[in-house]
């Protein structure tokens, strides 16, 4: 019976797997499917090294990103792991809050910094002698580098530090006593032992730079192209389908490895506290641990600062003329309906997402803990091995002709969405669903519970920390999709990110301004969901 | 009339059978202790008769009636789970009531229901305290008011002092053996730990190998171990070959392949070797207060008996000669525990 038991909870995945299936496997499939339609000519592929050259960058970049962002990951986890200092629990959260941004933002962010038109350049501008634009990091490779650590460095040093936490401390104090100094104990005892954690936390950050989209697209501008950028170009502006079904199986075989790969090693990544205690900061460590912090500190802040400062800059004095300009949709401009109408879509696809990834998500996640099937928890996984773009393209190709033409729908955005945070929420719950002791269901059923009664009484109310931290990301992840959203939104439904992204594309302050507007709203809004989940959701909260 | 009965139980898992034809019956009132070393089987059998797991074949039958089908959650039995399992999102009063709301009590009656039990466990006053606030002994209490608020027919017990420290844990037992005399229901007790299961047992069963190998009084089982592996379980290690006993080689020559216990409580030092008299040399002496251990190779095996420290005692590498209180015989086996 408790096979029998087992073996029908794997039926509560039907929804997702019907989600993945129709909306990614089916799109999928079409991709190859046009990749090796014949008739049309492959041969620019291998023109002037044009795809090798954009796989090697795409690659290079990614490698270079990582170490960038390990380089100041590993420091900061031993800061966090290591130490306790006032403010401490703010600043872990604070340095975090890039990692939730939505790509656009990131981007609009790092230009409204370093641009020509950036704040950095408006400061140094006012200093005699200084009257054109001293630094113009955008379009250059250091702007995508730099956003790159931006958003990685703290996802990497949280990975590290759990971690490190997790490292018995007896095995440091043992070195010591064998003679160990502070930088041997290091190398010999702590490195090792951290090695999954780095390992783990690099591959995420590889597999994030390589299918980085946003960033590249605005920063590096049309000299810096990756995979991901190029599959965009070719399937929406060359129309050349093939050669992007092409690229877009290529980079899937990357980031299905790199999926893969940083599952393994994140499984094997030590969880739990061996009672470490964290101690103050000592006259030799505060130096470097200040260091570390202003360091990240100024890297995380000072493009969101630029952005919500340029966005408040209007003209000559600061007003708030590029917010209420978002009501007006000035005829000629890049929109056919006001910007405001692309919050208001934003705001219901969003709802939609989280009424949809919630329960697909949710009978996914019960039906992996209770089948203890690691198949299920990997097909609903899928979704975050296939870009933004890769699935964007599948869903332009697969949905444009009847039986399925949801083209015209603003459905396709929120079941691509729902698709992209399902794998979320699944993650969340399984989590919690895990945590949980099983005896609990025991001790239910022995008071005279049916599973329903359990279900209700005992397992869901201990869930409604998880359902919200769900809920949250679910509603984020959709807020911010940036590369699927390009491709398959129509112009009447533009969400604020492909807003965004036609504002920056015309020229002159306004439509600029309206960017940065644009952008400091969704990051108000997705900056405010991570506060709201770390706050509420303590310990359900896992990325 | 016995009224659990369960009748050549097995259970598989992943090609590993966890119990093999089990039998064993609790009698009304009875309290029965499983007692086995870890991975005997114990905590698998409790789960059958639960309903939390199913036998693969065998029966069990509660006044008569087979269990076969029914869940869990309609069985009316009552456990405590190893480690609690209390509802860490409810507070004392919404554990112990959830069976109580289950079995459909009024509100009037389960709050005095509640009260009842609080009582029993030494728990009045704690109705409003949350889980996570409550220590150890604590949360053991709630745990066993909890199980008992619905008056199960039949209670089980996983290990439920396991987690606590000895002192505590012994005091415990005496409570429990106290609740469970005034309950008159069936009770299966499961403990790895034979002082527990001899404080709150009427019955022992001891458990070895998916197996229940040995039923009896705590009494019984202590005079007469009858097995090695029982013998050993119960932490009596004085086992030897019959024939490497002088007195006893002539009486046991029809199997003078057998094995003998030498019991330590009460020995003493005997002037010359004899009948009945085991000698030997003295490899240790530890010395523990009012006793000293007195380790004594014989044959190639090591004794060990408990002296009173008073007397004169042999030195280290001496010949001694020690004439234990009774020399009895165990049959060899029932896979060798140590």
């Amino acid at each position: 019976m408790r096979i029998d038991a087992r073996t029908r909870a794997v039926w509560l995945a039907l929804p997702a797997l019907a989600l993945i299936g129709l909306f990614l496997i089916y799109p999928l499939a079409e991709v190859l499917r046009v990749s090796f339609a014949r008739g049309e000519s492959l041969s620019p592929l291998f023109e002037d090294n044009y795809f090798a050259g954009r796989l090697w960058f795409s690659a290079w970049q990614a490698a270079l990103s990582t170490a960038l962002s390990l380089a100041l990951a590993i420091p900061l986890a031993w800061v966090f792991a290591c130490h306790r200092f006032p403010g401490k629990g703010t600043l872990e959260a604070l340095l975090l809050v890039p990692f939730v941004l939505p790509t656009i933002v990131v981007a609009v962010a790092f230009t409204a910094l370093v641009g020509p038109r950036g704040a950095l350049n408006v400061a140094l501008m006012k200093l005699p002698g200084v009257s054109n634009p001293p630094i113009d990091l955008m379009n250059t490779l250091w702007a995508i580098l730099l956003a790159h650590v931006f958003y990685n460095a703290a996802f990497c040093a949280r990975i590290i530090a759990t971690n490190w936490r997790a490292i018995d401390p007896r095995t440091e104090d043992a070195a010591r006593m064998l003679g160990a100094g502070a930088r041997q104990r290091f190398l010999a005892v702590t490195l090792p032992q951290l090695r999954n954690g780095i390992l783990a936390a690099g591959a995420l950050a590889f597999l994030f730079c390589f299918t980085s989209f946003g960033v590249v697209l605005i920063l590096g501008g049309p000299k810096y192209s990756t995979l991901e950028t190029e599959i965009y170009r070719e399937s929406l502006f060359l129309f050349r389908l093939p050669i992007a079904a092409i690229l877009a199986i290529v980079q899937m075989a990357v980031t299905f490895s790199a999926v893969a790969i940083s599952t393994r090693l994140q499984s094997r990544v030590p969880g739990g506290s061996h009672g470490r205690r964290e101690s103050a900061f000592t006259r030799e460590t505060l130096v470097a641990g200040s260091a570390v912090l202003v360091v990240a500190g100024l890297l995380t802040l000072a493009p969101l600062a630029a952005l919500v400062e340029r966005s408040l800059h209007a003209g000559d004095g600061y007003s708030l003329r590029y917010y209420t300009m978002l009501d007006e949709n000035v005829r000629g401009q890049a929109l056919f309906v006001a910007p405001i109408e692309a919050v208001r879509n934003s705001l219901v696809f969003a709802v939609c997402t989280a009424l949809i990834a919630l329960p697909v998500g949710g009978l996914a996640a019960l039906a992996a803990v209770r089948a203890r099937s690691t198949l299920v928890e990997t097909l609903v996984q899928l979704p975050l091995g296939v870009s933004a773009v890769t699935l964007g393209l599948g869903l332009l190709i697969s949905f444009d002709t009847p039986p399925l033409n949801l083209r015209a729908s603003p459905a396709l955005i929120v079941f691509a969405h729902s698709l992209v945070a399902t794998p979320f929420v699944a993650r969340t719950l399984t989590a919690r669903l895990r945590s949980m002791d099983p005896r609990l269901r025991d001790a239910a059923a022995m008071l005279g519970a049916g599973p329903l009664t359990t279900f209700l009484r005992v397992e869901l109310p201990m869930l409604s920390g998880a359902l919200a931290v769900a809920a949250t990301i679910a509603f984020a992840t959709s807020m911010g999709e940036f590369g699927a959203t390009l491709l398959i939104a129509r112009p009447e439904y533009p969400t604020i990110p492909v807003a965004i992204y036609r504002y920056l594309g015309q020229p002159g302050a306004t439509n600029f301004g309206q960017a940065l507007a644009m952008s400091t709203i969704l990051m108000a809004v997705t900056a405010s969901a991570f506060f709201a989940i770390t706050r509420a959701g303590g310990r359900d909260a896992r990325f | 009339m016995a009224t659990l009965e369960i009748t050549g139980v097995r259970f598989e898992a992943g090609g590993r059978a966890i119990l093999r034809d089990v039998n064993l019956a609790v009698a009304e009132e009875e309290t029965v202790a499983l007692l086995g070393p870890s991975g005997s089987g114990k905590t698998t059998l409790l789960r059958m008769v639960a309903g939390l797991d199913q036998p693969s074949a065998g029966s069990i039958t509660f006044d008569g009636q087979d269990l076969r089908g029914v869940p869990a959650h309609r069985r009316g039995f009552g456990m405590m789970f190893q480690d609690h399992a209390l509802f860490p999102h409810m507070d004392v009063a919404a554990n112990v009531d959830f069976g109580l709301k289950q079995a459909g009590w009024p509100a009037a009656k389960r709050e005095a229901r509640r009260s009842e039990v609080l009582r029993l466990v030494g728990m009045e006053g704690f109705e409003w305290r949350s889980i996570e606030r409550l220590s150890g002994g604590e949360r053991q209490r709630i745990a066993l008011a909890r199980t008992l608020a619905p008056e199960p027919k039949l209670l089980m017990l996983d290990e439920p002092l396991g987690s606590l420290d000895r002192g505590l844990r012994e005091r415990l037992a005496s409570e429990l053996r106290e609740i469970l005399g005034a309950l008159r229901v069936p009770a299966l007790y499961v403990t790895h730990d034979q002082f527990e299961a001899f404080t709150v047992a009427d019955r022992l069963a001891i458990m070895n190998e998916g197996r229940v190998v040995r039923t009896g009084s705590p009494r019984e089982l202590w005079d007469e171990p009858g097995t090695e592996f029982v013998a050993r379980f119960l932490g009596m290690e004085n086992i030897l070959p019959a024939a490497t006993v002088p007195g006893l080689a002539g009486e046991s020559e029809a199997t003078g392949d057998g094995l003998v216990l030498v019991r330590a409580e009460g020995a003493l030092l005997a002037d010359d070797p004899g009948p009945g008299v085991v000698s030997g040399t003295v490899v240790s002496l530890h010395f523990h207060g009012a006793s000293t251990e007195l380790r004594l190779r014989v044959a190639g095996t090591e004794l060990s008996f408990e002296l009173p420290s008073g007397s004169d005692l042999p030195a280290e590498g001496a010949v001694a000669h020690i004439r234990p209180p009774r020399i009895q015989r165990v049959e060899p086996g029932e896979g060798a525990l140590l």
